[in-house]
């Protein structure tokens, strides 16, 4: 029992991590998106929201993985 | 968790008979406010990481929608090419100097050059990099940035120097009849 609750809490802090720095790399990605308007490239600016709903999408797969293991 | 099978009396005004209890099983230096937070620190953790990673997730989902929205924002701009004005008469822009005006709009600085050899160029003054004001120095023949020491071709407004790596904006100038003439905003 004191195994599974370990190995679980690790799992859990290991998904946080992961979640922390998507989240920093999604605010990069949102000032790059930003700059893409500020630049008038709407290229840069497309290819960084995209990278960042990739992102948002794996994250979400992997909590709800996490979740109904 | 820790609960146990009798309701405390100081669990709360009812007797929370429900909630699990800590430091009823007999120590009696359980500190009080256990009685009104009746949880163990484990349960506390598990639920707090939990509630955390739920928060990160909608924070993931809101910075994906800006970016989203800063993409929509970035396709649906359109550039002022403007319109043809007439800017300044070219007998007050001797050569090796400068006049500066506004174009496309009054919210747009620019500035006319009028170069040795008698070449007029005009660019907008924002720099590539951040937006600050660029000015000329025609005693060392470059366009500078001073915010973060960008600099320009004042021929071609191309970056040559400095954090910038995109060139100036061109404004295509005419003279007729002695009066220099802004016909538009240059496509790049």
């Amino acid at each position: 029992m004191k195994t599974s609750i370990r190995a679980e809490r690790r799992r859990s802090g290991g998904l946080l991590v992961y979640l922390i720095l998507l989240v920093s790399l999604q605010t990069f990605l949102l000032v790059v998106a930003l700059e893409g308007i500020a630049a008038h490239e709407p290229d840069l600016a497309r290819n960084a929201a995209i990278l960042s709903v990739v992102l948002f999408a794996s994250a979400a797969g992997l909590r709800w993985f996490v979740r109904h293991d | 968790m820790t609960a146990t099978d009798e309701p405390h009396a100081g669990a709360g005004p009812s007797g929370s008979a429900d909630l699990p209890c800590i430091g009823c099983d007999g120590s009696e230096d359980a500190p009080l406010w256990h009685d009104e937070f009746p949880l163990t620190s484990s349960g506390e953790e598990q639920v707090a990481r939990r509630d955390f990673t739920r928060y990160l997730l909608a924070a993931s989902g809101a910075f994906a929608a800006g970016s989203i929205g800063a993409a929509a924002w970035a396709s649906m701009q359109r550039t002022n090419v403007g319109e043809p004005r007439r800017i300044v008469e070219l007998s007050a822009v001797p050569e090796g100097t400068d006049h500066l005006f506004r174009y496309p709009s009054k919210d747009d600085p620019a500035i006319l050059l009028h170069l040795e050899g008698g070449e007029l160029r005009a660019f907008s003054q924002r720099c590539t990099h951040l937006g600050c004001v660029v000015f000329w120095q025609p005693e060392q023949d470059r366009l500078y940035c001073p915010c973060h020491d960008g600099v320009f071709n004042p021929v071609s407004g191309d970056a040559v120097a400095g954090p910038p790596d995109r060139p100036l904006t061109r404004i295509d100038v005419d003279v007729r009849n002695g009066v220099v003439w802004a016909k538009g905003i240059e496509e790049a």
